[in-house]
């Protein structure tokens, strides 16, 4: 047990730099389907850009909305950027878990999502714990 | 103490058991319980302060690398991190959203 959980731990110091390259490759494809070993790291990349939108939340939250980063048309555009892929993540994985292949049309929108989130105020260094851009 | 500087002493610490790693002896269990215990006391910071990135960079790496994990194992990783990320998220969408009811 201690054995896995040090390589967990170890996995963190190329983590960093993994999170990274992965969230900057997850691009959109082409091609009709798209693979679970595509499909998942994508979803876990959501994951991760979602939990950051959530801290924005309860930050804006917490602050009354008062900083600019928190204003109306910000927060609107977190919040539409994670319906969007939430639903598209949970599409796409139903694909995977039922066995039919899982849309690249579906997937290119949790793409889209994963994209407009890191380039909303939810991907400040503050929020996901790592910088993102 | 902010995430990024937890996150840089952490990766520090970790590199610095990596590089003693090769120059302990196979049969040296000691020592290799000695740097299991030092990184895993440093859990509790990893988890407070990037617990999402954490468990995300995991999954990745299980994902895009050679972890043995099944493709089944993945898929019950990612739904319990998505369940927890969405709880998380669905406590506060109500309050954030500018266009709920009272939230003008």
């Amino acid at each position: 047990m201690k054995r896995i959980a040090l390589v967990l731990v170890l996995s963190l110091s190329l983590g960093g730099c993994a999170t990274l390259d992965t969230i900057q490759k997850v691009q959109e494809v082409a091609n009709a389907t798209v693979p679970a070993s595509v499909v998942i790291p994508a979803a876990n990349t959501f994951n991760i850009v979602k939990a950051a939108a959530t801290r924005y939340g309860q930050y804006c939250i917490q602050q009354q909305m008062a900083p600019a980063i928190c204003s109306a048309p910000n927060r609107r555009a977190v919040v539409k950027a994670v319906r969007a892929g939430t639903n598209a993540r949970d599409r796409m994985t139903g694909s995977i878990v039922n066995g039919t292949p899982a849309s690249a049309s579906i997937y290119n929108l949790m793409v889209g999502a994963i994209s407009d989130l890191k380039n909303s105020p939810a991907a400040a260094s503050q929020f996901t714990g790592v910088p993102l851009q | 103490m902010n995430a990024e500087s937890i996150v840089g002493i952490v990766n520090n610490v970790v590199d610095m058991a990596q590089r003693f790693l090769p120059l302990i002896h196979k049969g040296d269990t000691k020592s290799i319980d000695t740097i299991i215990d030092t990184i895993q006391s440093m859990a509790p910071l990893i988890t407070d302060q990037i617990g999402d990135t954490y468990t995300g960079v995991k999954n990745i790496i299980d994902a895009v690398g050679s972890h043995p994990a099944t493709t089944e194992d993945q898929l019950a990783s990612l739904a319990a991190f998505s369940a927890k990320v969405d709880a998380d998220w669905n406590a506060i969408e109500g309050k954030l959203d500018p266009d709920s009811p009272g939230n003008g």
